[in-house]
């Protein structure tokens, strides 16, 4: 192996670590899921990459009709911190939860809506919210999840769940909510 | 050479230069001196006869005032103008100091646009500029509880109405040509491309693609829209039919790419994204080809809006605090603020390359507000007609 490959692994490992210390010592998720291989990114992502969320995206399906509505609180929101799109490690058990109902619900599909505080400029929020649930959607195809059961929609800063204009607010409004269609 | 060849040749171009004068006095009968920014041409108007004459003085002050080029006198000034005006039509003089006449403007039809008409006529002929008096600006409000989209005349009135959606509408962009309106609505409970006539609002959707569909801009001929798309994972921009298909993608990165806006030329594409860690503003050939970053700093710069007339870009900047509206010239120099005071966002450029308008939250309240580049003075343009966002300014 070379020299730069060992580097990366390096750089990887104590970005993991950097990540994960200040959260729990819950052991990562199983992210090859129901045993199949991590295809996402050709070049071979890792873990401490994906903590990043700059894994590489999975391409949408069809779209998911939600004309029937949708259920937005059988599942927590996850969290982020501002202008990013890493899932904190606190947030993680929430994606193992929601993998384990929808394969537990094989014929069930989910929409992530992801969300900004109002500090961001609106398309450049549309854009953030996209990548806010399109990175947890990516960690649900990761866990074993069919891409084609989990559509996404952005909603950049127009839907807060708190209209105050404080840090308090802001932490609750950056999220991406999980929608079970009904 | 000696002296005897050296005034032959001063007395030929002496007789080429005034031929010159003489023909370009025959090419036009009144030509004005070429204005420069800061220029202020002084100009009388008393109030114009008819039934309808005061109400079109006070429209057409407004106009030559907001063009940024006139002041109003009642004594003296560069010009005067007389003339009547009916609730259908408008006959003015333009009258020199001297007393004669440099220009007859005129107008018919709708009241307000007819006075706009011969107004513009004023502006071109007296500065050589393009007027904006006959413009419109499209914009989105939350007046009636759900965000919508809006357009009037540059100056404020006549507000229309154009969806009731009933969900979310936002980024609208107008064509350069002012008859079509490219934006954003959520009434399919995704975001989606629509493209509407103006003012005959007729639309039809022209990219529902799975994920995000937003941002639209019209290429400078209209055949084209460059907008973000999220279908292949990840939000990317990209350049399709105005009317729907033949999609070209142009970015592949990790990050997101936002608000593109084309080059006067439509060889560019502007846009903004955070492929450097932070929110900054890119330029990429629009056929295709690689990026480069055009401003690295402050922290967040994003909207930006390129001028088809004075090819400036105009975008919103933050160190971390309120945005303020900045003006870069691609070409190199470097930003520059030019408005700052309370949030200010989303900037549009009028086709006269002077003035823009943005929208700017005080209090937690957002209005539209109109800048004059050049004096940097900004006036109020919508009074409690809700929150008014993402403003932009017809082509004409």
């Amino acid at each position: 192996m070379k020299l730069q490959e060992w580097m990366k692994i390096l750089f990887a490992v104590v970005l993991g670590m950097t990540l994960a210390s200040c959260g729990s010592t819950r052991e990562k998720p199983d992210i090859t899921g129901d045993g199949t291989s991590i295809d996402a990114n050709d070049e071979g992502e890792d873990v401490a990459a994906m903590n990043e969320g700059d894994m590489a995206a999975v391409p949408e399906q069809e779209r998911i009709d939600t004309s029937g509505g949708v259920q937005d609180d059988r599942f927590d929101p996850i969290h982020f911190a501002y202008d990013s799109i890493v899932i904190p490690e606190k947030d993680r058990a929430i994606l193992n939860e929601v993998a384990h109902w929808a394969k537990g619900n094989p014929d069930r599909k989910i929409v992530i809506s992801g969300h900004c505080d109002e500090r961001g400029t609106l398309e450049y929020n549309r854009a953030l919210g996209q990548r806010r649930a399109s990175a947890v959607r990516a960690y649900l195809v990761k866990l074993g999840i069919s891409p084609k059961r989990v559509g996404t929609v952005s909603h950049s800063e127009e839907e807060p769940v708190d209209p105050d204009h404080n840090d308090e607010a802001w932490t609750k409004n950056r999220r991406a909510e999980f929608g079970i269609v009904k | 050479m000696n002296f005897k060849i050296k005034s032959r040749i001063f007395r030929i171009s002496r007789r080429l230069f005034s031929f010159l004068l003489v023909w370009q006095t025959f090419a036009s009968a009144y030509e004005v001196d070429v204005v420069k920014p800061g220029d202020i041409i002084s100009i009388r108007l008393p109030a114009l006869e008819g039934a309808a004459g005061s109400d079109a003085t006070k429209i057409l002050t407004h106009d030559l005032e907001r063009s940024g080029w006139f002041r109003i006198v009642s004594s003296g000034g560069d010009y005067s103008i007389q003339g009547t005006a009916s609730k259908s039509s408008i006959q003015c003089k333009v009258l020199k100091q001297d007393g004669n006449s440099v220009l007859s403007p005129s107008g018919s039809g709708n009241f307000r646009q007819m006075v706009h008409q011969a107004a513009d006529q004023i502006i071109a002929k007296l500065t050589g500029k393009k007027g904006a008096a006959q413009t419109h600006i499209a914009f989105i409000s939350d007046k009636s509880g759900k965000k919508e989209l809006y357009a009037m005349d540059y100056d404020g009135s006549s507000v229309q109405r154009f969806t009731t959606d009933n969900s979310t509408v936002v980024s609208p962009g107008f064509s350069r040509g002012g008859n079509k309106i490219a934006y954003t609505s959520y009434r399919s409970s995704y975001p989606d491309v629509y493209v509407m006539g103006y003012p005959t609002g007729g639309r039809q959707a022209v990219s529902r693609y799975p994920g995000l569909n937003s941002g639209a801009s019209f290429s400078p001929d209209g055949s084209r829209l460059a907008l973000t798309l999220s279908k292949d994972g990840n939000p990317e921009l990209y350049t399709m039919s105005a009317g729907g298909g033949g999609l070209k993608r142009l970015t592949k990165t990790s990050t997101g790419e936002s608000s593109p806006t084309w080059s006067p030329d439509s060889a560019q594409i502007a846009y903004a994204s955070d492929a450097g860690g932070r929110p900054q503003i890119y330029i990429i050939p629009s056929s295709g080809g690689n990026a480069k970053r055009l401003i690295s700093s402050p922290a967040y710069n994003t909207e930006p809006d390129w001028s088809a007339e004075s090819g400036l870009i105009a975008y919103n900047s933050s160190s971390g605090g309120d945005f303020a509206i900045s003006i870069i010239n691609p070409e190199g120099g470097g930003g520059k603020v030019v408005y700052s005071d309370g949030s200010c966002e989303d900037p549009s450029w009028a086709p006269d390359g002077r003035h823009l308008v943005f929208s700017r939250t005080l209090s937690g309240h957002t209005d539209l507000y109109i800048l004059d580049t050049v004096t940097k003075e900004a006036i109020q343009l919508t009074r409690n007609f809700g929150n008014c966002t993402q403003p932009t300014w017809s082509g004409r």
